[in-house]
């Protein structure tokens, strides 16, 4: 059995990338009309937490849009890096195997959050790290 | 009657003794009065922070103008007035105090610098009395502010050694503050928008159905979006394009794996973030940032599609810039017919 001191102090760096993704549909045949969007956010978030220790964040999105209101849908994405770039390259099947630094099941976030048009709005996030969880690096991204 | 002093000798003692007391205190009285005060008075600190080895400027206008003056006294106090004994705040240094600037009445040195008191000297002269006077001391050391507040008596002689009667006297105030720190912070911000066209900043940005019409062997169909990225962020952002090839059902387009010319017959989809003229289609990266499209989608008259391939870059912050994605689609003379689609993802995020 050790003690807390002797444990000592175990700091895990934590990084979240929020991305903005938005479609553009090619269709060769009759056209449809549909709203285009344009987000703020924060970029990146980097953290550190010790074991069993959470922490609580906001994240920043702006709705770049004067006339359409947003209705955001997040979800937590693995990622890896693409190339020396540090360009990420993401893994959106959510099926995908879990990556050994995965973030996703520590993080706590919101699934949807409404934007009104040139308004921006924070979203509360929380990081909890399991007493047993070992020492490292872990990186999500939230879509 | 021996030994005992009449009522009357009484009443006539405590006369004398009145009259002997209220001339002594008239005397005094007398003698103050002959100083009079120093108009517009001011004392100027270049720093207010405790212990600062700052510039003192002191200010006034010297009342007398018949009697000469030969030398003036600055004596840092915690009372400015002259009944009270002066006890010099502490922390107060002014014993290396240079005087650097003075005007109106003017011609002094510095005859002494203690820590407390400084004395200017000159040969005597009537002051100007028309206009104040301005004497500028460099390397005073503030008191520490314990209290906050001090004063400077300023006394001015005939004598060039102040001493001896006053001619003028006056008394500033000045304090010592610690000052109110005022900190904020800019947050990274990274800013993406995505239409059909952007004629302006991403509240313009409107449209994400491209509608290519009827896709024909004998020429190339094509169609234009774009995006607009922008960020303060330190390590720069990255805009990736995810996605399928255009499909109808089972039959699909060939996306092309590499950057290639468009060549209509044969079964093509790609794009680029270039101006081009074979075909005739798209733009050059617009506006003052410094994102700039990765190789593979930097050939003009090349077009390719890789699903997750990152499309545009910039590795530091970036003003905006605005892409203009340009689409060929080319079909063979034995593509299936059909309703072709395909839906394209671009995903704006931060290096790391």
């Amino acid at each position: 059995m050790t003690s807390t001191n002797t444990r000592g102090f175990i700091k895990r760096m934590l990084r979240i990338l929020p991305l903005f993704a938005a479609g553009i549909v090619l269709f060769a045949a009759s056209s449809v009309q549909a709203a285009s969007n344009g987000l703020g956010i924060t970029p990146r978030k980097d953290y550190s937490v010790e074991q069993g220790k959470s922490i609580s964040d906001v994240l920043y999105i702006s709705n770049l849009s004067l006339s359409q209101n947003l209705e955001v849908t997040m979800r937590l994405l693995d990622f890896g890096a693409q190339n020396e770039t540090g360009a990420p390259a993401l893994q959106l099947n959510e099926d995908a195997p879990a990556v050994p630094w995965t973030l996703k099941p520590f993080i706590k976030i919101p699934k949807s959050v409404s934007v009104p048009a040139g308004k921006s709005t924070n979203i509360p996030i929380s990081i909890s790290i399991p007493a047993s969880q070992g020492a490292g690096s872990y990186y999500s991204a939230i879509e | 009657m021996a030994g005992r002093l009449s009522n009357q000798g009484k009443r006539v003692a405590m006369m004398v003794f009145a009259f002997v007391l209220m001339g002594y205190l008239g005397l005094g009285l007398a003698g103050q009065a002959d100083a009079l005060a120093l108009g517009e008075r001011s004392l100027l600190i270049d720093s207010s922070d405790a212990n600062a080895d700052t510039q003192h400027t002191f200010t006034f206008t010297y009342a007398t103008s018949s009697t000469s003056v030969g030398s003036v006294a600055f004596e840092y106090c915690t009372s400015p007035l002259p009944a009270i004994a002066c006890s010099a705040p502490a922390g107060i240094d002014a014993s290396g105090a240079t005087l650097t600037q003075q005007t109106g009445t003017n011609g002094f040195v510095v005859l002494s610098s203690q820590a407390s008191r400084i004395v200017l000297s000159r040969a005597p002269s009537v002051p100007v009395t028309a206009g104040s006077s301005q004497y500028v001391f460099d390397n005073v050391i503030n008191p520490d502010g314990t209290p906050s507040t001090f004063y400077v008596r300023i006394t001015t002689y005939p004598t060039i050694d102040a001493t001896g009667p006053e001619t003028d006297f006056g008394a500033v105030v000045n304090a010592i503050t610690s000052g109110i720190d005022i900190t904020t912070e800019v947050p990274p911000i990274l800013n993406f928008c995505v239409g059909v066209s952007i004629p302006g900043d991403c509240s313009t940005a409107e449209g994400n159905l491209i509608d290519l019409g009827t896709l024909k062997t004998a020429d190339v169909s094509i169609g234009t979006s774009q995006m607009t990225a922008a960020t303060n962020a330190l390590f720069g952002l990255a805009i990736a394009v995810y996605g399928t090839t255009m499909t109808s059902g089972n039959n699909v387009l060939t996306p092309l794996a590499s950057p290639t010319p468009s060549a209509p017959g044969n079964s093509q989809f790609g794009l680029n973030l270039r101006a081009n003229s074979t075909p005739g289609i798209g733009q050059d990266p617009q506006g003052a940032g410094s994102a700039v499209p990765t190789a593979s989608y930097d050939i003009p008259n090349r077009f390719t599609f890789n699903s997750g391939d990152v499309v545009a870059i910039s590795s530091s912050p970036t003003d905006t810039r605005k892409f203009t994605a340009s689409y060929i689609v080319n079909i063979s003379p034995t593509q299936p017919p059909g309703v072709y689609t395909a839906t394209l993802t671009y995903i704006c995020s931060a290096t790391f």
